[in-house]
């Protein structure tokens, strides 16, 4: 029993910094119709760019707001560089995912020319804290607060701001939203910042509760969508659930008493990730809509 | 300079092969296949397990390789072929991840697979192959690009009978206007299953020669970046071209391989390997962005509005 | 894994003459919801060979519901729909049209990157070169069969002037050649029953009537037509026999005369313009 709770413990920790990672995934997908298959390698730069801070001596909390910025700036250069001319030469939907897939490449690799294949971390790990009856890192503790705390801003934001009305009119229907005076334009940029912020911090809380190498963001691509498909897509609370499912779910899978390798993990996960998108591809807990 | 060359023919006779079936699943049925690494694993470790571990002469290995892919094929597009077409590329793509930790670490299967330290010895029928035919003249490498060139001239053959043949007139309808072509009592899934397990069985037949090029194969080798590289070899040729797949491909690597002429005082061998994936990725974003059609191609094949 | 293309007898040879005059299709207390909204609510309907019969009704009526009901591309929650007395109730389109029930659609669905002529012969059923490997195994029958259909493609795109567009290709059209494309395609079926969605919608005045005039030829050689319609002209000019629609249910039927005439349906029509 003790390792069960153990191992939920570890997954709530996996599952906080998947659900920062996993609601700009899913913010993209449902406002602006587009698979981005970078967002994992942008998950990465993040946390290089706090650890260069961090390396330079400033402290954690200074790093992560650098990272955010640095995030958001480079979400918005793409948007309007890249994704904005792609949408109005009428690009599909699958030659913006193929050109992420592109991205995602350039991007990963110019890493690991400028940080080799080493793997580095924030700071030494700390002692872990005994809670009842499971183990958690002060690191851990550290992720599960940021995740929440930017779990609920955005729910909030989403919920109660005029940007976040305007976000979710265009997720609804994108003429509808046109049609009733939403800037497109200037909604899809914003959305683009919002989504840079949380993936910055995304990333940074993947480095303080692991590890940090250039292959960091790509690893953890498939377990992001898999969060985003079970949740459903386009809402923070699905986003979180989601997280919660596949992050507890790949942890408990070790549990000694089924006698799996801990590498089989990441097959079930996917495996679940492809019942769910054949069962319900509108997400397990998304409410069922026509289109 | 030989050498660079035939490096790169071998190696494009492989992934001709494996884009090629990536073609018939995206260039002439329009379905996203961003597992094609799926297919060719499976051919690859069927023709290594039954060579190395059964006995199994090579030629039945190879015809039982690609049956496997291509039963692969059938299971994975029995649920998945409905899916809107971005999420089935999200699925094969969590598929072919599935195969290689399957590969790697599931419990039964790596018994046969070897798991992390992978498989050999499954060659030497091959190589041996050389003496019986009197090409003893020929170096290992050499054969390989010979037998490989010519399945590729073979493959090219059948596709382009299947493709110019009403049986490929319906795929082109279906890419076209699939509910147009339901309504012309076409059954439209029984295509897409027909098309997807015959890309799959040529995926297969290109892993049965890759294996063939390296001494010994671990799941590692089969990273969803093989697929990636089908997918520049198709933007490169241009989907729905029959010779897309092989010009792609011969450009694809020789350009690849060109990195190795990178002076190693310049840039270690390692960081030549990041530059080349840089340029992988480069590529992808070039094509899509100047020439969605591919170089061969003179249609708009990428930029029509998805449907959904 | 075998492609619908095995060489079957005519399945509908066996029926008799006197319910193909009954009525080759209908549909029976059918219903079809899309979440809570119920599109189609209990409507019944038939349509018998050699006969035109319009299904008219007010916009949101059921009427494109209903229709794809009847061509299979929807399942209905419940209700029956019978081809030549038999039921095939939710079978998919491609059975329907093996059974003699082809369809078009309102916004044309041409194959542009494909050539006319691959339209036209695309469409012609059980080909032997359909079937995976067939041209290898057989292609003498596959080249029979082929010069066979472009004969028959060559003879429908005489009959609706697109011979000299054979080889143009289809996304090069007008709007109006298209749905002549579309019709000239359903026919290479041999269908015994076309279902039209709205054929004049978006075509100029004259295409209309050369449109109308080949279906009122194809009635008179024994074809039967089912045509959603917003033309009320055109449907009184040329049905012989007319459904009225609104809210998901049937409210009337009979000869266009008497349509016209009935209050219900004038009620049904004036309340709906209220909205």
């Amino acid at each position: 029993m003790d390792e069960a709770l153990q191992l939920v413990a570890d997954g709530v920790v996996v599952a906080a910094a998947l659900a920062v990672a996993a609601v700009g995934l899913s913010l993209i997908m449902s406002v602006l119709r587009m698979i981005n298959v970078a967002h994992g390698d942008l998950l990465t730069v993040a946390a290089f760019a706090a650890l260069v801070c961090v390396n330079a001596g400033l402290p954690l909390v200074i790093a992560l707001i650098v990272a955010a910025v640095a995030s958001a700036l480079i979400a918005l250069g793409l948007e309007l560089s890249l994704w904005r001319r792609m949408r109005a030469r009428g690009g599909s939907n699958f030659s913006l995912l193929l050109l992420s897939v592109g991205l995602a490449y350039v991007v990963r690799h110019v890493l690991f020319l400028i940080f080799g294949e080493e793997t580095h971390q924030y700071a030494p790990p700390t002692r872990e804290l005994a809670i009842g009856p499971v183990y958690m890192t002060r690191e851990g503790l550290t992720v599960v607060a940021g995740g929440a705390v930017c779990m609920i801003g955005l729910a909030a934001l989403l919920k109660w701001t005029r940007i976040g009305t305007a976000m979710r009119a265009m997720a609804d229907n994108m003429d509808l939203a046109r049609a009733s005076g939403v800037d497109v334009a200037r909604t899809s940029a914003i959305t683009w910042v919002i989504v840079g912020v949380l993936t910055g911090v995304g990333g940074v809380l993947l480095g303080i509760g692991g590890r940090i190498f250039p292959n960091m963001g790509w690893n953890i691509i498939l377990l992001v969508f898999a969060a985003v498909v079970l949740g459903g897509i386009g809402t923070a609370a699905g986003a979180a659930v989601g997280s919660l499912v596949i992050g507890v779910g790949q942890e408990l899978v070790t549990h000694s008493a089924l006698g799996l390798p801990p590498e089989m993990k990441q097959a079930f996960v996917f495996l679940f990730l492809v019942v769910a998108l054949v069962i319900r591809p509108q997400g397990l807990f998304g409410a069922r809509r026509y289109v | 300079m030989t050498g660079y060359i035939i490096s790169v023919l071998v190696s494009a006779g492989i992934f001709a092969l494996l884009a090629q079936g990536l073609n018939l699943h995206w260039g002439y049925t329009g379905l996203l296949n961003f597992g094609v690494v799926a297919f060719f694993a499976v051919g690859a470790y069927t023709m290594a397990v039954l060579v190395s571990v059964f006995d199994w002469p090579l030629w039945a290995a190879m015809a039982a390789a690609m049956l496997a892919a291509a039963v692969l094929g059938v299971l994975v597009a029995l649920p998945a072929i409905r899916l809107r077409s971005d999420y089935l590329a999200i699925t094969t793509l969590a598929v072919g991840e599935i195969c290689r930790i399957v590969l790697h670490s599931s419990p039964g299967v790596v018994d046969l697979t070897g798991g992390p330290s992978g498989i050999r010895g499954y060659s030497h029928d091959f190589f041996g192959l050389r003496e019986t035919l009197g090409l003893q003249w020929m170096t290992g490498l050499e054969f390989l690009m010979a037998a490989v060139w010519i399945v590729v001239l073979l493959v090219l053959l059948v596709v382009t009978v299947m493709i110019r043949s009403p049986w490929g007139r319906v795929l082109k309808g279906i890419r076209e206007d699939e509910d147009a072509m339901r309504a012309l009592g076409k059954n439209v899934v029984a295509y897409k299953m027909q098309s997807f397990a015959f890309g799959a069985a040529l995926a297969g037949l290109a892993g049965v020669f890759f294996a063939l090029n390296l001494s010994s194969i671990t799941p590692e080798a089969f990273l969803p970046m093989i697929s990636i590289y089908a997918w520049v070899i198709i933007l490169i040729g241009g989907g729905g071209s029959l010779l897309g797949p092989v010009v792609g491909s011969v450009l694809f690597w020789a350009l690849f391989n060109a990195t190795t002429f990178i002076p190693s005082e310049w840039m270690s061998s390692q960081d030549a390997a990041y530059l080349r994936l840089i340029l992988v990725g480069l590529l992808i974003m070039v094509m899509v962005l100047l020439r969605p059609q591919g170089l061969l191609g003179n249609r708009k094949e990428l930029l029509r509005e998805s449907r959904h | 894994m075998k492609a619908d293309t095995e060489l079957a007898t005519d399945p509908d040879a066996g029926a008799t003459a006197a319910a193909e005059a009954e009525a080759f299709l209908t549909a029976d207390d059918v219903v079809m919801t899309f979440g809570g909204l119920r599109a189609v609510d209990g409507a019944s309907f038939d349509a018998p060979l050699g006969r035109i019969t319009a299904l008219i009704g007010p916009n949101g009526a059921g009427k494109t519901s209903l229709f794809n009901v009847i061509s299979g591309f929807y399942r209905p929650r419940s209700g029956v729909v019978r081809v030549n007395g038999v039921d095939r109730t939710g079978k998919p389109p491609h059975v329907m049209c093996r059974h003699g029930v082809a369809r078009t659609f309102q916004l044309t669905k041409a194959l542009a990157r494909m050539t006319v002529l691959d339209n036209m012969r695309v469409a012609a059923p059980r080909q032997v070169g359909e079937i995976m490997f067939g041209a290898m195994l057989a292609p003498w029958r596959v080249r029979a069969q082929e010069r066979a259909n472009t004969t028959r493609a060559d003879e429908l795109l005489e009959r609706f002037g697109l011979t000299r567009l054979r080889d143009s290709y289809a996304g090069e059209l007008s709007g109006g050649q298209r749905k002549l494309l579309e019709m000239a395609r359903a026919l290479m079926l041999r269908p015994r029953m076309l279902l039209l969605d709205e054929p004049l919608a978006g075509v100029n005045p004259t295409l209309g009537v050369q449109l109308l005039d080949h279906v009122q030829a194809l009635r008179d050689e024994g074809m039967g037509f089912v045509l959603v319609e917003h033309d009320m002209d055109a449907v009184m000019r040329v049905c012989d026999a007319v459904t009225v629609m609104a809210n998901g249910r049937t409210i009337a039927r009979g000869t266009p005369a008497e349509v016209q005439a009935d209050p219900v349906v004038i009620e049904a029509y004036l309340g709906a313009e209220d909205d």
